[in-house]
C-alpha cells in the first residue's frame, strides 16, 4: 500500500527526538492558550512565526500545527468549566458541557471531549493520508451557489440548536444576521452600519461578541445567584471518568461527529464551525429524548467535540493539496511555509515527501500527546471549580479583558465587549439563547456574499441555485430540515386546538 | 503648518529645511530604542510575510529589537493613521504597499490621513505586477484570444476581482478593448478560484503570489501582466501594454513609510538600511517567489513616485467606477 509506505516515511521524519520535542512544546502551548479565554491560536502562532525562521521547516510546522489542535483541546476546557468559548468551534460545547459541569459532571464532560477529540484526530489524520487529494477535488467543486445553499442549511441548523422557543431562536438568528451586516460590503465596497467607527469597517469582531455574550453574561448570572458551596465537588478518579452508561451514550455521537467534521472541515470558510453545529444538530435529531439537550446531555459534548477536532485536521487538506488556506489559521500556516521557502500545494507532496508526510504523521503524534497531557489535567481543572466564585470571577474577567484587548490592542474592542455583555444579559432575561445568534452572525455574511455573487453570475436568475446538483441537494436537505422543525410544532398546535375544541 | 512645508519639500524632492538641522544630532544614535514595524494586514497574510522577511534582516543592521505590529482593518487606513500620528523619530515604520496608501486617498471620501502630507518614504522595497489569469482548462492561448472571446460574449462574460488593485486592472483592460464583461467581487483571490475553474468566470485578475502559485499547480494560466514593461520575475509573461492596452501600467510597490516630520538624517539612515536589506541575494530570491523584484530608490525618488502614484489613482478610481466610501 502506497499510503502505508508514505506514512512510514512520515513517522520516520516526525518521530525524531527534535521533532517530538517541538510537537510537545506546540501541544502544551496550544492547550495553555486554549484554556486562557480570549487568547486564541491566531495571535499565538503569529507571535511565534518569527521564531520559526531559525528552525528546520518540518519542526516549525509541527510546532505551529501542535498549537492549533492543542488550542482546540484547550478551548473545550473553558467552554465546559466556565461557559466561555475560546473560539467559534467551541461555542456549541458550552451548551451541554457547561450544564454537565453544573451538575458535577465536569470531569466526565472533559474526558469525553478529550477521548472523542483523540479518536476524531486519528481518523482525520488517516483521512488526510488516504483521501487528501480526492477530497480536495471535491471541495473545489463548491461554487458560489453551492456555498449559499450550504449556509442556508447551516442557518436552519442554528434553529434546531435552540432548546427553547423556535420563534425566539429564529429571531436570534436574524439578529445575528443583522450584526453580520456591519462592515464593508464585499460586492459594492460600501461601508454599512459603522457609524463612522473605522474599527467596524471589517465587521464586528467575533471575540468581543462571544466573550461578552457567553463569558461575561455567565459571570453576571452567577453573581445573581447565592453562592453555592463549591468545595463539595468531588475530584475522585471514579467521578472524573465517564460512567459506563455515559460511555455507552457517547461512542455513537463520537463516530457521527467524526464523520460530519471530516467532511465539513475540507470546505473553506466556516467549515470547522459548521462542523460542530452540524454535529450537535445531528445528535439532537437522532436522540430519543431531544429535551435533554441544553441541560447536560453528554451526546451534545461528544458529537461536536469530535467534529471540531476532525475538522481541524481535515482543514489542512486544501492547504496541503491545493495551496489554498481554508481558514485564518491555515493562512498563517501558509505564511509560515512561505517564510521557509516552501510553496504550499500538491508539489510539496512530490518535492518534499518527508515534509508532507512528516506533518501528517505529527498530527497523529500530537493528538496522542494531547490526550496524555489532558487526561491527567482534568483533575486539576475540576478542582479549579471548587475555588469560591468570588475569587474565580475576577480572574476570569481579567483574562477576558486581556484576551480581547490583546488581539489587536484596541479600546473599541473593549467597548464592544461591554455592549455585548449588556445585550446578552438582556437577551438571557428574555429567554433568548446566544448560540443561534452567533451562528447567524458567522454564516450570515457568507450567505449574503454568495447569494449576491451567484445572482451576479446568473444575471439575476435564481434558477442558478436549482441547476447545480450540489446546491440542489443542499436545498433539498434544508427543506427537509425545515419540515422536521416545523411539523412537530404544527402538530402540537393542532393538538392544542383539538383539545380546546373538544 | 509644518505639514504644508513637508509637502513642499516632498514635491521639490529636496530634504532641506528645519527638520534636518534639528535631527542631525539625533541621527547618530538612531535607533535609540526598540523599533516598531507596523503591518496593515493580519499575521500570516502575504503582506505580513513580506514585512517580517524585511524586519528579520533589518534587525542585525539596526542592532535593535524590532517588533512587528499588525494593525489590520479598514483597508490599511487604521495602520496608516496610526503611523502618521506616531512620534516622528524613525522608531515607528509602516511597511506597506505605497500603491495602497496612495489609493486610499480616493477610495474613501474622508481618509483619516493625507498620504503625501503625512508620510515620507524612506525607501521603496519591491514592485510586482498583477495578472490576468484564466482556468487551465480553457482553450485561449493568449490575451488576444481571451479578448476575442470576451467581445463575442459581450455582457454575458464575467470576471472575478478581490481588491481595488485587481478591480482597476480588470476595468482598465476592459476599457482598452471596449469589453463589457461583468465584475464579480470576492473577499480574497482563493475564494474566486472555484468559480473560475467551473467556468462561471471567464477570467480573474489576481495578485502575483496567488497567480504564480496556482499556475505552478497547473490550475490557472497567466495571460498578461499589468506593468508597462516586463519585470525580471516573469520575463515570459507579456504585458497588457505590449498587447495593445497602451494605458495599462499598474504596479504594486512597497515602501517603508515614516511620519513626514521625521528628521532628514534619520530618513536617510533608515533608507540606507532598507536598501541594504532588499539588495541581499536571498531577498531577491524571496521577492521572486512572491512574484516581484527588489525596487531600489532613494528617499527623494521614492517620495516623487509616491506623489505621482496618488495622482494616478484619481484616474484609476474613475475608470474603475469605484464609488468612494
Amino acid at each position: 500500500m502506497d499510503a502505508f509506505s508514505n506514512l512510514a516515511t512520515g513517522f520516520a521524519a516526525a518521530a525524531s527526538f527534535q521533532n517530538l520535542g517541538f510537537a510537545l512544546i506546540g501541544c502544551l502551548l496550544g492547550t495553555l492558550i486554549g484554556v486562557l479565554p480570549g487568547i486564541g491560536p491566531i495571535p499565538t502562532i503569529a507571535m511565534l512565526l518569527p521564531i520559526t525562521f531559525g528552525l528546520d521547516p518540518l519542526s516549525s510546522l509541527i510546532m505551529l500545527a501542535g498549537i492549533y489542535y492543542g488550542a482546540q483541546y484547550g478551548g473545550s476546557t473553558t467552554s465546559i468549566l466556565v461557559n466561555m468559548p475560546g473560539e467559534a468551534s467551541s461555542v456549541v460545547t458550552c451548551m451541554d458541557g457547561y450544564q454537565m459541569a453544573r451538575k458535577g459532571r465536569a470531569g466526565a464532560a472533559l474526558s469525553v471531549a478529550a477521548l472523542g477529540s483523540f479518536f476524531a484526530g486519528c481518523v482525520g489524520t488517516i483521512f488526510i493520508a488516504a483521501f487528501g487529494p480526492p477530497l480536495a477535488a471535491l471541495a473545489q467543486q463548491f461554487n458560489s451557489p453551492d456555498y449559499f445553499s450550504l449556509m442556508l442549511l447551516g442557518l436552519l441548523m442554528a434553529v434546531v440548536l435552540a432548546h427553547g422557543s423556535v420563534i425566539k431562536a429564529i429571531a436570534m438568528v436574524i439578529v445575528g444576521l443583522l450584526f453580520g451586516l456591519v462592515g464593508t460590503d464585499v460586492n459594492s465596497g460600501a461601508v454599512r452600519y459603522t457609524f463612522g467607527v473605522s474599527e467596524l469597517w471589517d465587521g464586528i469582531d467575533f471575540l468581543p461578541m462571544v466573550i461578552g455574550m457567553f463569558g461575561i453574561v455567565e459571570i453576571i448570572r452567577n453573581l445573581e445567584e447565592k453562592e453555592v458551596d463549591r468545595t463539595a465537588i468531588s475530584t475522585k478518579f471514579r467521578d472524573l471518568w465517564p460512567s459506563a452508561s455515559e460511555f455507552a451514550q457517547s461512542w455513537k455521537p463520537v463516530l457521527r461527529g467524526t464523520a460530519v467534521g471530516s467532511i465539513l472541515g475540507i470546505l473553506p470558510g466556516g467549515g470547522a464551525v459548521l462542523a460542530a453545529f452540524a454535529a450537535y444538530t445531528v445528535e439532537k435529531k437522532v436522540a430519543k429524548d431531544p429535551s435533554r439537550f441544553g441541560k447536560g446531555a453528554i451526546e451534545g459534548v461528544a458529537g461536536p467535540e469530535s467534529a471540531n477536532n476532525a475538522a481541524a485536521q481535515t482543514s489542512f487538506i486544501p492547504l496541503l493539496t491545493l495551496g489554498l488556506p481554508s481558514n485564518p489559521i491555515m493562512a498563517l500556516m501558509m505564511g509560515a511555509m512561505m517564510i521557509q521557502g516552501i510553496q504550499p500545494g500538491a508539489a510539496v507532496m512530490t518535492s518534499r515527501p518527508d515534509l508532507f508526510w512528516g506533518m501528517v504523521a505529527s498530527m497523529w503524534i500530537g493528538n496522542l500527546m494531547l490526550v496524555v497531557i489532558n487526561l491527567p489535567m482534568i483533575g486539576i481543572w475540576v478542582k479549579l471549580l471548587s475555588i469560591p466564585y468570588r475569587y474565580l470571577y475576577p480572574a476570569i474577567l481579567m483574562f477576558c479583558v486581556i484576551g480581547v484587548y490583546g488581539t489587536n490592542a484596541n479600546a473599541v474592542m473593549m467597548i464592544l465587549t461591554a455592549v455585548f455583555a449588556v445585550f446578552g444579559y438582556i437577551m438571557v432575561r428574555f429567554g433568548c439563547e446566544p448560540a443561534p445568534m452567533v451562528l447567524g452572525f458567522l454564516l450570515g455574511p457568507l450567505m449574503e456574499e454568495n447569494l449576491r455573487r451567484s445572482l451576479v453570475l446568473s444575471r439575476g436568475d435564481p434558477m442558478i441555485f436549482l441547476q447545480r446538483p450540489i446546491s440542489l441537494t443542499l436545498l433539498i436537505c434544508a427543506l427537509g430540515l425545515l419540515l422536521v422543525i416545523v411539523l412537530p410544532n404544527v402538530r402540537k398546535s393542532r393538538e392544542i386546538a383539538f383539545q380546546e375544541g373538544g | 503648518m509644518q505639514y504644508t512645508r513637508r509637502k513642499a519639500t516632498a514635491i521639490i524632492g529636496a530634504g532641506l529645511g528645519a527638520p534636518a538641522s534639528i535631527g542631525s544630532a539625533r541621527a547618530q544614535n538612531y535607533p535609540s530604542q526598540d523599533v516598531r514595524a507596523v503591518c496593515a494586514f493580519a499575521p500570516g497574510s502575504g503582506a505580513d510575510v513580506l514585512a517580517r522577511s524585511v524586519v528579520e534582516r533589518l534587525r542585525p543592521l539596526m542592532n535593535r529589537t524590532i517588533i512587528v505590529e499588525n494593525k489590520p482593518g479598514a483597508n490599511g487606513n487604521i495602520a496608516c493613521e496610526y503611523v502618521a500620528r506616531s512620534k516622528p523619530d524613525g522608531h515607528t515604520i509602516l511597511l506597506h504597499a505605497a500603491s495602497a496608501t496612495a489609493s486610499n486617498m480616493y477610495l474613501y471620501k474622508k481618509p483619516p490621513f493625507d498620504a503625501v502630507r503625512d508620510f515620507q518614504l524612506a525607501a521603496t522595497i519591491n514592485r510586482q505586477p498583477y495578472m490576468v489569469v484564466i482556468a487551465a482548462n480553457r482553450p485561449w492561448k493568449n490575451l488576444d484570444e481571451l479578448t476575442a472571446h470576451l467581445r463575442e460574449r459581450g455582457d454575458k462574460a464575467s470576471y472575478g476581482i478581490a481588491n481595488p488593485m485587481t478591480a482597476v486592472l480588470g476595468e482598465t483592460y476592459k476599457k482598452a478593448f471596449d469589453l463589457k464583461a461583468v465584475q464579480v467581487s470576492y473577499r480574497s483571490g482563493p475564494d474566486g478560484l472555484n468559480d473560475l475553474a467551473s467556468g462561471n468566470l471567464d477570467f480573474m485578475t489576481l495578485d502575483p503570489v496567488l497567480a504564480m502559485a496556482q499556475a505552478r499547480e497547473g490550475r490557472v494560466r497567466i495571460l498578461a501582466a499589468s506593468t508597462k514593461d516586463r519585470l525580471s520575475v516573469v520575463p515570459n509573461v507579456p504585458t497588457l501594454h505590449e498587447q495593445g492596452a497602451k494605458d495599462v501600467d499598474i504596479v504594486g510597490w512597497w515602501a517603508a513609510h515614516v511620519p513626514a516630520a521625521t528628521p532628514r538624517p534619520i530618513v536617510e539612515q533608515l533608507g540606507k538600511w532598507v536598501t541594504q536589506v532588499i539588495e541581499m541575494p536571498e531577498m531577491r530570491e524571496f521577492f521572486a517567489k512572491i512574484g516581484g523584484e527588489p525596487f531600489v530608490n532613494s528617499p527623494d525618488a521614492s517620495q516623487r513616485l509616491f506623489v505621482r502614484e496618488v495622482d494616478v489613482w484619481k484616474d484609476y478610481i474613475r475608470v474603475a467606477q469605484i464609488e468612494p466610501q
